[in-house]
């Protein structure tokens, strides 16, 4: 063998071992062809859309009549809404188009969801608030919700619908095609971004992993792969099983989570169960013992 | 009964076509010689002939029988130089000394009659059964038998060929006789079974020691013939079917004592064609019929082995055809044991006789692998090779069937390589395949990896003793494989790329390794978005992702400078795939949004590289680069959350982008003796990504009031560049941006913005236009140079 040949392998060698010392991730997907596909469709998507972008004006503009028609529709908990509100209004303090007006509504429905609008509305269904346990956790979900609206996810669904009328709603359409591929990796991003919200405001991040774990349903464990070929087959078919669907799963999100907080920030932090039950918001009633080391799920 | 009489029926019936389609033929012969004689006799009347030539001696007239002859030898009546045998002499050639009236009634009627007169006397044997006891029915057999042989003996000396009819048909009632005599029980006059069987073997005794005085293919062919088929008067005994061997045998020592050809090939017709319609119950349902199947094998076995395949060729294979046909044909009928010893005593047995056959007769050493033209030899060994597969699979479940499919291939490999044989070395290979097919069909676990490691070995070593190209390959996925087994996912890539090295390494002795590591390279390199580009461990600060794929660029960049002439399509993949590596790297280390900044860095790397070892591939690798870090910045506007030294992420990470983009324009000449037209365009096409990102910055960061301010700053900036770089798509940029502003203050500005924002946006956008006016006037003949 030649000289290069032994320094590359030697170099291959160092980083194989160095790799063996720690704990490694076994798991085999095509999410990394998946998620370069769904950037090169967002490059594109984005970059036709800055070239027409929508203000924060026309935005809200947008959003407010969608709003009254759900307020119209569906029948609002107004013993949870000025909670909720109280909560969001927090947060707003880190967002980056902070010309934005945010409000916050409960919908009294069983539905365990939540929802942004362009034009800074967002919608919980009284569902969701049953499952959570304590301030934190809500602040996580509102914060996602907001990060929606903050990145503009929202405003570009009807983006080419508000600049071209009629011709835009036929783009649009076009659009959901291309969105499709990336709508999940909309969905990470603004779970980090929304964690980084409530991050801000001292509370505890490891609430939002709790939340996506306490959402997750038990799978059972897939049979191991009959050899190389089959393996390659079976991530190709989870990656186009994957390929439409508009969230991630919450395991998934939840390991995401796990990997953006974990390394980085300090698992103290507000959690906020006796506001939650009290429905008082932090920034009305702080208690001392609400701040906490939550273990990892 | 019935059945024989329906089979002798249609005997007679096709027989008796055939005769009288001869009967036709020799009339017509007669017809012509009768005109010749005639025109022998009257020559007044026979057409002028040309003049006789002297020396021929008629041909026609020897082959004549001497009765037959004219006293008087007449001139030939054809040239001797056309010495063909007329229709004439061949039939008198084939039939001999004998006139075809005396043949066929002297010869084929009287064999007619024996068969027939056989069967009257089964059918009278039959009526009998009822009507006499055990002695009487002997008694009339043995005197049939004994009235037929002395007429026969009688008859031998003036009328031979009717003779010996009448001998075949004696002896076959004989044997009948000697059969029924224990095993048919309305006759049964010996109880002993082995009395029985020594009245049989004194009969079949009798009839060989008889037929070796005639030599006759066909009487002693008919005798035992019909001692065959009377034994099926009784299907299915064992006493029965070990007459039949015993027939078998003795008629196969005859036609290997006188290298008869069609009496082996007809007796093993019969005997496998009894096993088949052999009625269950009593065949192999008992067990009854499987021994006998294996005697007659047995006994068809040894005649090939005696004659050595000489008498008639391709006895043995079609013996060894028939008795696993037949053992086929016979598995839902035999007992639910019998094939876990069969196959394992069929393989033994076949490979014993494949053993004597190679050294009766060692093929010549290197013989070239021909299609059709398989030996005796090699179709023995064949069938031995899937007997013992079917046997090996039949014991063994799972890895270990892999395992012993392997051993059997390899034997086989390694005996044609030892004695160069192509056909054993073939039949290895077919079996080896069979072995990785078994193995791509199993779940593999980790204990499967040293089998896996070992196949694959044993692959290469036979790659090297066999220059078969198509273990190269094989081996190698199987190595692969062994790796993919054994080794954690992150670690498989990197596994796969060494092994791949090693061949395309060891390719310059062992050439036909070389594909094979160019592909395992390949792989290896889409292993990676399988299994590396998504893990999310470290080992201290580095992360697995750069530990394991990191290493990728400089491979690859290995193998295109040290493949670039031996493999050049290769080597230009190679040079391809470390920018593709390098900026999935970059995505899944940094995210979605700092990537813009690595692209543009790498950009700048690419095109250093290549301008200075002038490659265009490389340049064009940059520009790509440099259009996906535009892209990218374009799309995400550098948006990043945090600060890093007091200002803002994404003002850092904008300026990097921005200031690579320019950077790249400074470092690309206008022109160079290397470059391609893009090349040429490449230099204006950054200039402008790098102003239009500046403008989207100012968008994006001083939206609002200043927003026409600032946008006419970047103007002034850009139309001075474009002075000092003597670039025009700077100049025109700064004018297209100045042109922008001038619509903005009027049509947006003017009702927007509140007035005094308003006033200073007129102001400052009117001195900088008048500036860029002045510096147009005052330096115009310089541009007009520069233009």
């Amino acid at each position: 063998m030649r000289r290069g040949a032994l320094l590359i392998a030697a170099l291959m060698l160092a980083g194989a071992i160095a790799t063996a010392l720690a704990p490694m991730d076994r798991a085999a997907s095509l999410r990394s062809v998946l998620a370069l596909w769904a950037d090169l469709l967002r490059d594109a998507d984005d970059a036709i859309s800055h070239l027409a972008p929508m203000t924060i004006d026309e935005e809200m503009r947008l959003g407010r009549p969608m709003a009254t028609s759900i307020r119209a529709s569906c029948p609002v908990d107004n013993t949870w809404t000025p909670y909720v509100n109280a909560v969001g209004q927090s947060l707003v303090k880190g967002v980056r188009r902070d010309a934005m007006v945010y409000r916050f509504t409960v919908l009294d429905t069983p539905g365990v969801n939540a929802f942004a609008l362009p034009g800074g509305e967002v919608f919980v269904l009284r569902g969701l608030l049953e499952k959570l346990e304590n301030e934190a956790e809500l602040a996580a979900v509102l914060g996602h919700e907001m990060a929606h609206i903050d990145l503009a996810h929202c405003a570009h669904r009807y983006q080419w619908q508000v600049r071209l009328r009629g011709v835009g709603a036929v783009m649009d359409l076009a659009r959901v095609l291309i969105v499709t591929g990336y709508r999940q990796f909309e969905e990470s991003e603004a779970d980090t971004h929304g964690v980084g919200l409530a991050l801000a405001q001292n509370y505890n991040p490891v609430a939002a992993i709790r939340v996506f774990h306490r959402l997750a349903q038990p799978a059972a464990a897939p049979r191991a792969a009959a050899n190389p070929i089959e393996e390659a087959a079976r991530a190709a078919a989870e990656t186009l099983g994957e390929y439409g669907r508009s969230h991630p799963s919450s395991k998934e999100r939840a390991e995401s989570l796990l990997q953006w907080v974990g390394p980085r920030q300090a698992r103290t932090g507000y959690v906020g169960a006796r506001n939650f039950k009290e429905r008082k918001p932090k920034s009305a009633a702080m208690y001392r013992e609400e701040w906490q080391l939550l273990n990892l799920p | 009964m019935e059945f024989l009489a329906l089979v002798a029926a249609i005997i007679a019936i096709v027989l008796a076509r055939g005769q009288r389609k001869r009967v036709r033929e020799l009339e017509g012969l007669v017809g012509r010689l009768t005109a010749r004689v005639w025109l022998l006799e009257h020559p007044e009347t026979a057409p002028v002939q040309p003049p006789p030539e002297p020396a021929a001696p008629p041909i026609e007239e020897q082959s004549l029988p001497p009765q037959t002859l004219p006293p008087p030898p007449p001139p030939p009546l054809e040239p001797p130089s056309a010495p063909q045998p007329t229709l004439s002499e061949q039939l008198r050639n084939r039939l001999g000394n004998e006139e075809w009236e005396a043949l066929v009634g002297g010869s084929l009627l009287n064999k007619l009659g024996g068969l027939v007169l056989v069967i009257g006397i089964a059918l009278f044997l039959g009526y009998a059964l009822s009507n006499m006891g055990p002695a009487g029915r002997i008694a009339v057999g043995a005197a049939v038998a004994v009235a037929l042989l002395g007429t026969g003996a009688a008859l031998e000396r003036r009328y031979k060929v009717f003779a010996r009819g009448l001998l075949a048909s004696g002896w076959a009632i004989a044997y009948f006789t000697a059969y029924a005599a224990h095993a048919l029980p309305p006759s049964r006059l010996i109880h002993s079974p082995t009395a029985g069987l020594l009245v049989l073997l004194v009969v079949a005794a009798a009839i060989i020691v008889h037929s070796l005085r005639y030599r006759s293919e066909t009487a002693t062919g008919l005798a035992l013939g019909s001692a065959f088929l009377a034994l099926q008067l009784d299907p299915g005994s064992l006493f029965g079917l070990g007459a039949n061997v015993l027939l078998v045998g003795a008629g196969l020592l005859l036609a290997a004592l006188h290298q008869w050809r069609v009496l082996p090939l007809a007796a093993m017709l019969l005997c496998y064609t009894t096993i088949a319609l052999l009625p269950s119950p009593a065949g192999f349902r008992e067990g009854v019929g499987l021994p006998v199947l294996w005697a007659f094998w047995v006994l068809f076995e040894l005649y090939d082995l005696a004659v050595r395949g000489s008498a008639l060729r391709g006895v043995g294979t079609l013996n060894g055809v028939a008795f696993l046909g037949m053992q086929l044909l016979a598995a839902h009928r035999a007992p639910e044991t019998h094939f876990r010893a069969f196959l394992p005593l069929a393989a033994v047995a076949l490979g014993v006789t494949t053993a004597v056959r190679w050294w009766q007769s060692p093929p010549a050493q290197d013989e070239p692998l021909r299609k059709g033209a398989i030996s005796r030899e090699g179709l023995s060994l064949t069938l031995f090779a899937a007997v013992l597969a079917a046997a090996l699979l039949r014991r063994y479940d799972g890895i270990w069937s892999v395992l012993a499919l392997l051993l059997e291939g390899e034997a086989l490999v390694l005996l044609g390589w030892r004695f160069r044989q192509a056909w054993p070395r073939r039949l290895g290979m077919i079996v080896l395949g069979g072995a990785a097919l078994r193995l791509a069909t199993l779940t593999l676990n980790a204990d499967a990896t040293w089998i896996t490691l070992a196949f694959g070995a044993a692959l290469l070593v036979n790659l090297h003793l066999t220059r078969e190209k198509v273990y190269a390959p094989a081996g190698g996925a199987l190595l692969a494989t062994a790796l993919w087994l054994r080794l954690p996912s992150p670690l498989i890539a990197p596994a796969w790329a060494l092994l791949g090295l090693l061949f395309l390494e060891t390719g310059s002795r062992w050439p036909w390794l070389g594909g094979t590591g160019a592909c395992l390279s390949l792989a290896a390199c889409g292993r990676l978005f399988l299994s590396n580009f998504t893990i999310s461990g470290h080992t201290g600060l580095l992360s697995h992702r750069l530990l394991t794929a990191g290493p990728f660029v400089p491979y690859f960049y290995y193998l295109w400078t040290a493949h670039r002439e031996l493999r050049p399509r290769f080597a230009r993949l190679c040079l391809w795939l470390p920018p593709v590596l390098l900026a999935a790297l970059i995505r899944f280390e940094v995210g979605r949004t700092q990537t813009a900044v690595g692209l543009s860095l790498a950009t700048l790397v690419f095109l250093a590289a290549g301008m200075r070892w002038r490659i265009v591939d490389v340049r064009w690798q940059s520009y790509l680069l440099g259009a996906a870090a535009f892209l990218r910045a374009w799309s995400t506007n550098f948006f990043i959350p945090g600060t890093v030294g007091g200002l803002p992420l994404r003002l850092v990470t904008a300026g990097l982008s921005i200031a690579a983009l320019f950077a790249a324009h400074r470092m690309l000449p206008r022109d160079r003796e290397d470059f391609t037209r893009w090349d040429r365009w490449a230099r204006p096409a950054f200039a402008l990504a790098g102003a239009l990102l500046v403008a989207a910055l100012l968008y994006n960061e001083v939206s609002g009031k200043l927003l026409t301010v600032a946008w006419s700053l970047e103007s002034v900036l850009l139309v001075t560049a474009g002075f000092l770089w003597r670039e025009r798509v700077l100049r025109l940029s700064g004018l297209a941006l100045f042109f922008l502003c001038l619509l903005k203050v009027f049509f947006h500005d003017l009702a927007s913005l509140d007035t005094l924002s308003r006033i200073f946006s007129f102001i400052v956008l009117g001195l900088l236009l008048l500036g860029v006016s002045w510096l147009y006037t005052r330096y115009r003949e310089k541009i007009r140079r520069l233009l």
